[in-house]
């Protein structure tokens, strides 16, 4: 069973601020997990650091191999990362090539690539959209573009920054769908406490880099002084009856 | 600003439409070629005869194309200030004769409505693949084909940063509306490089390591 | 200013495209062996940031706007030889794209914008001491020498009364290059002060 260990780990903002203060996390596949806080938390930087995208100082242990220069190419054949923003993400000419790019180096063969591409586009639902190009699409479509290259990838590490922001709210049930029917290691930042409860079974939350604490969704969630605090607030799902007196 | 032309007639059904790209794009540099290396060599009438038969059947292809005549004409006028302008001034230092000018402007017009053709029935993507197999350099196609990707949304980024400035400075003139201006380019050469930046994580992320063969 | 098709007689389109495509070649060499793989998605994007600001009215008071060629400030921000090939992949999409130059006069305008821009521009700007004058100087150099070339090969395609042309090609983009340089220069201040540590980043 794959395992993310993180050890100790810092990691300051180009201006000096601390983006991460010596966090301590496990993550496994039994849980899906979001991490949560305000902006600023850390949260994008401690996906980044995940995926060896950033310098952070400590230690990344991907099924207890250190993730180093050496060893980061080898580490993201097990990862995947759908990025805030699509149009970062796709960058090819068409559909398919975006979806496509890079999957040789995963040692694929060229029908291994078609295959994987086609069943991943048909999982979003756009087949047909193959020769399109991604600068004609919706944002919606551009978003499920995006997971596609992730669900072709077939990797135990799915990392996602920010997966439903801006999306429409069909847009939004449709990643909830796509992402619950998805295993390994799932990892997502938001700002969608909602999107919290309806898919992942642990949380973590971060304030100015630290964790402030992790456990269940839904109690964390519920915690009234603790949302304050930390400037989220209780979502409405949990909140009972606000307006009965 | 107008963009929203560029290659945007190219994906119409149409016979041309279907064509194989390496096929239009031998017969627009034959047809330019055939045009610019044999009108000004002959006769005027030969070259009359030769411009018309040319205009002929590019306007043939044209509405055999199904791309909007008016788009087509509209666009090829573009090249109009340029070879009015040089036209008329070898017009009046006598170098030219009345003929040569109407020659030379009718070239002009035919060359650019060639190109407009082909690139209104071919996606540019498709161009692009067909010089990769011609042996185009690897690099100059990748930079070609982000160009052409994050054009579009450069292209929103100016326009917002203009709406941004417009909205504090309604009359901004002279050297501080240049400086703004020049800051506004700036930032915008600056958010190139961060979109470059971000571009590149998710390209390593899906095992990019700069190996472009 | 683009030339378009129909006003280089084949020798001038021939042995600029000669030319230009040489030059190509030497700096698609050279920028090949050193590119990082960062620098590639960097290069196409900028080459979207010059196709941009080639469409772009840059305003220059009394109603008047020009049109920056970028090949200055790009040679200075990254380096000579990955600016021509930026600028010269500029050059192609505005001929194919937005109906500005030709085909077979994309030799000379790559030979006269790009060429000239970068390496006579980046070599003035490395040359002159003081880099605020030698950025404007530069511009001023470009645009002289820019359109003398043009002039030139109008000339030689007997399309141009040399003198009474080359006279107002000078006056016109000489001017043009002035302004170019002067804009150059503020937003290369700008980027300086915003984000220093892009500048001259490649060959």
């Amino acid at each position: 069973m794959s395992r993310i260990r993180v050890v100790d780990m810092s990691y300051n903002y180009g201006d000096g601020t601390p983006a991460l203060n010596r966090v301590n996390l496990d993550f496994d596949p039994t849980h899906h997990t979001a991490l949560v806080g305000p902006n600023g938390a850390g949260k994008t930087s401690l996906l980044m650091a995940l995926a060896g995208l950033i310098d952070a100082e400590g230690e990344v242990l991907i099924n207890e191999i250190h993730l180093e220069n050496k060893t980061k190419e080898k580490l993201r054949t097990e990862m995947s990362f759908v990025f805030q923003n699509p149009d970062d993400m796709l960058f090819m000419p068409t559909v398919e090539e975006d979806v496509a790019f890079g999957l040789d180096t995963l040692g694929l063969t060229d029908s291994q690539v078609r295959e994987h591409t086609a069943e991943a586009l048909s999982k979003v639902s756009l087949s047909g959209f193959e020769q399109r190009s991604a600068h004609h699409l919706s944002y919606g479509e551009r978003r499920k573009v995006c997971l596609a290259t992730a669900l072709a990838r077939q990797t135990s590490i799915t990392l996602f920054d920010e997966p439903t922001r801006e999306l429409d709210p069909q847009g939004r049930r449709n990643f909830i769908k796509l992402f619950n029917e998805m295993e390994g290691i799932l990892i997502l930042a938001t700002h969608d406490l909602e999107l919290v409860l309806e898919t992942c079974s642990k949380m973590v939350l971060l304030d100015e880099g630290n964790v402030i604490c992790s456990g269940d969704p839904k109690t964390l969630l519920a915690d009234h002084q603790l949302m304050v605090d930390h400037k989220l607030e209780v979502p409405h799902s949990l909140t009972k009856h606000p307006h009965a007196h | 600003m107008n963009h929203a032309f560029l290659d945007r007639y190219a994906t119409l059904e149409s016979p041309l439409h279907r064509l194989p790209a390496s096929i239009k794009m031998l017969f627009t540099l034959s047809a330019l070629g055939l045009l610019l290396l044999v009108v000004p060599f002959v006769s005027h009438t030969w070259g009359w005869v030769l411009i018309i038969t040319y205009a002929g059947l590019m306007s043939l292809l044209a509405i055999i194309s199904r791309v909007p005549l008016t788009f087509l004409l509209t666009r090829s006028t573009l090249v109009l200030p340029f070879s009015v302008l040089i036209v008329v001034v070898n017009y009046f230092s006598g170098n030219f004769s009345f003929n040569q000018m109407l020659i030379t402007v009718s070239k002009s017009l035919l060359s650019i409505f060639a190109i407009l053709l082909l690139i209104s029935t071919t996606p540019f993507n498709s161009i692009l693949k067909q010089l990769s197999r011609w042996g185009a350099s690897r690099l100059m196609i990748i930079i070609f084909s982000f160009m052409y990707r994050y054009f579009f949304l450069l292209v929103g980024e100016i326009e917002s940063l203009e709406k941004a400035v417009a909205m504090r400075h309604s009359s901004l003139s002279g050297w501080k509306r240049f400086k703004t201006y020049a800051n506004m380019v700036g930032m915008l050469m600056i958010r190139s490089f961060d979109r470059a930046e971000r571009v590149y994580q998710a390209m390593q992320m899906r095992g990019f390591t700069g190996d472009l063969s | 200013m683009h030339i378009p098709d129909g006003f280089l007689n084949p020798a001038v389109s021939v042995s600029t495209t000669a030319i230009s495509a040489a030059i190509l070649a030497g700096s698609l060499r050279k920028v090949n062996q050193q590119v990082e793989p960062q620098q590639i998605p960097l290069m196409g994007v900028l080459a979207s940031f010059v196709f941009l600001i080639q469409l772009f009215s840059f305003p220059v008071g009394a109603g008047t706007s020009v049109h920056l060629s970028g090949a200055l400030l790009i040679s200075i921000i990254l380096g000579p030889l990955s600016g021509f090939i930026i600028i010269t992949i500029a050059l192609i999409a505005m001929a194919l794209l937005f109906q500005h130059g030709g085909i077979f006069s994309l030799g000379a305008n790559a030979l006269n914008i790009a060429g000239v821009g970068c390496f006579l521009g980046y070599g003035t700007y490395r040359l002159i001491p003081g880099d605020r004058v030698s950025i404007v100087i530069a511009g001023l150099i470009t645009g002289l020498v820019s359109s003398a070339l043009l002039a030139l090969e109008l000339y030689a395609s007997d399309m141009l009364d040399l003198s009474a042309g080359l006279l107002s090609m000078l006056s016109i983009y000489g001017s043009a290059g002035l302004i170019e340089g002067l804009a150059t220069l503020m937003i290369v201040l700008f980027i300086r002060k915003v984000k220093p540590e892009i500048m001259g980043s490649m060959v």
